[in-house]
């Protein structure tokens, strides 16, 4: 395969790679980048345990190819945490409400959780499960999860209140 | 030896497309293509990345008589378009079973319809809305019906040299909805789905999982109106707009039964 340069920002930080055109936005962070938050599930477009932002929109990593990264501003789970790794609001809620089990899910649905709270998200529950439907989790059943989301935005309502 | 070339201007993808005729794969959101490459489906080497592009080919707008989807206006941007909430909810309601969200944020309307599967959510919808698509070549544009798009399983109406440009929706005041029946997640299986489009004694019918391509259902359409039709009419009828070429039986006599029934019931409803 042919060789490109990309230039695209994760976290607010610039990177230039050369690399093939098809490699996987997966591979380039955690391989190159070693940002290990996100995650490899079934590596074709299931599972969402690879999902991240890119322009703000909820992507997956694992079907993203580096040709289309070419200017693009992409948030990963690292990215959200509150300061210096620690655990953000939403990670805090999702574990105080027991939505995370062996974890491996977690920062998937954090991002979607992410997403949509920055969307202005209300608690309706038929939303908040539209807005997980490309998320999987094989541990918790998605209940806790669901509380998880709802705790997250009361206590993004409380933060932006102060 | 797979290869990518990135346009930057549509001057430079049609130079890319008027200098060799080849059969390029043009990635568009990539949920298609890249799950295929990974499995070994897909075996053409030679794609376009047509997201420098992206920007002039998504948004949606309308003229006199049309709302017009650009063809690379992700699934996402559509369920929140304000212009396709309000004239056509039947088609945002199918568009919001396209995968999960994940996949909605990235996938196309035209990837949706160049991919042509039978279990393609968006397209019996489009087909009952008479939707029409816009294929841009360096010589211009040709629009052409949604339902001449489609003429046999994985063969298209778009030549090498275009790519698909505008969907075309025509407003009208026929009431359009959906009924789908089996889990979304078994995609392929047990999915079935009836999109309809009525006003009157006139009906636009399509199916999706039913047949090997997307396609309108013209012989049940024309008879859809006459009364005391019975289940087993039906049956015959239906028969009336499987083509051989179908894959129906393959799934066993199912698919086709569960269609059957969903149209007996619409039939019911609307005599009422
Ligand atoms: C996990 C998963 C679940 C899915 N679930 C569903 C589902 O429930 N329902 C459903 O309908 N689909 C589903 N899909 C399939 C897929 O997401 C859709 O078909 C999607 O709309 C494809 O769009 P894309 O932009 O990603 O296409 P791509 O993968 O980029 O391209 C697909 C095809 O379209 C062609 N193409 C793209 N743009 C153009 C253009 N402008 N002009 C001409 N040709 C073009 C490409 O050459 C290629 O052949 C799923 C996919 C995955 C991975
Ligand atoms: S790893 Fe990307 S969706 Fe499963
Ligand atoms: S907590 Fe284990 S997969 Fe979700």
């Amino acid at each position: 395969m042919n060789k490109i340069k990309v230039s695209f920002k994760v976290n607010n930080k610039d990177y230039e790679i050369e690399t093939t055109p098809l490699r996987r936005l997966l591979d380039i962070l955690r391989e190159d980048l070693k940002l290990m938050g996100t995650k490899e599930g079934c590596g074709e477009g299931e599972c969402g345990a690879c999902s991240v932002l890119i322009d703000g929109e909820l992507s997956l990593a694992c079907i993203t190819p580096a040709t289309q990264l070419e200017g693009k501003e992409i948030l990963t789970i690292e990215g959200i945490s509150d300061k210096d790794g620690e655990p953000s609001y939403i990670q805090k809620a999702f574990i105080d409400k027991g939505a995370v089990q062996c974890g491996f899910c977690t920062p998937g649905f954090v991002m979607a959780t992410h997403k949509y709270i920055k969307d202005g998200g209300s608690n309706d529950e038929t939303k908040i499960k539209e807005a997980l439907s490309g998320n999987f989790c094989r541990c918790t059943g998605y209940a806790k999860i669901v509380d998880g989301v709802k705790e997250a935005i009361v206590r993004h309502n409380d933060k932006e209140a102060k | 030896m797979i290869s990518v070339l990135r346009p930057k201007t549509t001057k430079e993808l049609f130079e890319i497309l008027d200098k060799e005729d080849k059969n390029y794969l043009f990635l568009a959101g990539g949920t298609d293509i890249m799950p295929s490459i990974k499995k070994g489906i897909e075996k053409r080497e030679d794609l376009i990345d047509l997201s420098f592009l992206k920007k002039g080919f998504s948004g949606v707008y309308r003229d006199k008589t049309n709302i017009i989807v650009k063809s690379l206006t992700t699934f996402a941007k559509i369920q929140k378009d304000e212009l396709l909430n309000k004239h056509f909810p039947s088609f945002i309601k199918a568009s919001k079973l396209i995968g999960g969200y994940t996949i909605q944020g990235m996938a196309t309307i035209a990837g949706n319809i160049v991919n042509a599967s039978p279990a393609a959510d968006s397209l019996p919808s489009l087909l009952t809305l008479n939707a029409k698509v816009t294929l841009l070549s360096s010589n211009g544009e040709r629009i052409i019906e949604l339902k001449d798009f489609y003429k046999g399983y994985k063969n298209l109406e778009i030549k090498n040299n275009e790519i698909i440009s505008n969907i075309i929706i025509p407003t009208s005041d026929y009431q359009a909805d959906f009924i789908e029946v089996g889990t979304r997640k078994a995609m392929s299986i047990t999915k079935v789905s009836l999109a309809y489009a009525y006003k009157d004694k006139n009906i636009f019918l399509s199916a999706g999982s039913a047949f090997a391509y997307p396609k309108r259902l013209f012989a049940t359409e024309k008879r859809f109106f006459e009364k005391d039709l019975t289940k087993k009419d039906f049956e015959i009828i239906l028969k009336e707009d499987v083509s051989p070429l179908d894959d129906i039986r393959s799934s066993g006599n199912y698919r086709f039964n569960v269609l059957r029934n969903l149209v007996f019931s619409l039939y019911q409803e609307l005599q009422k």
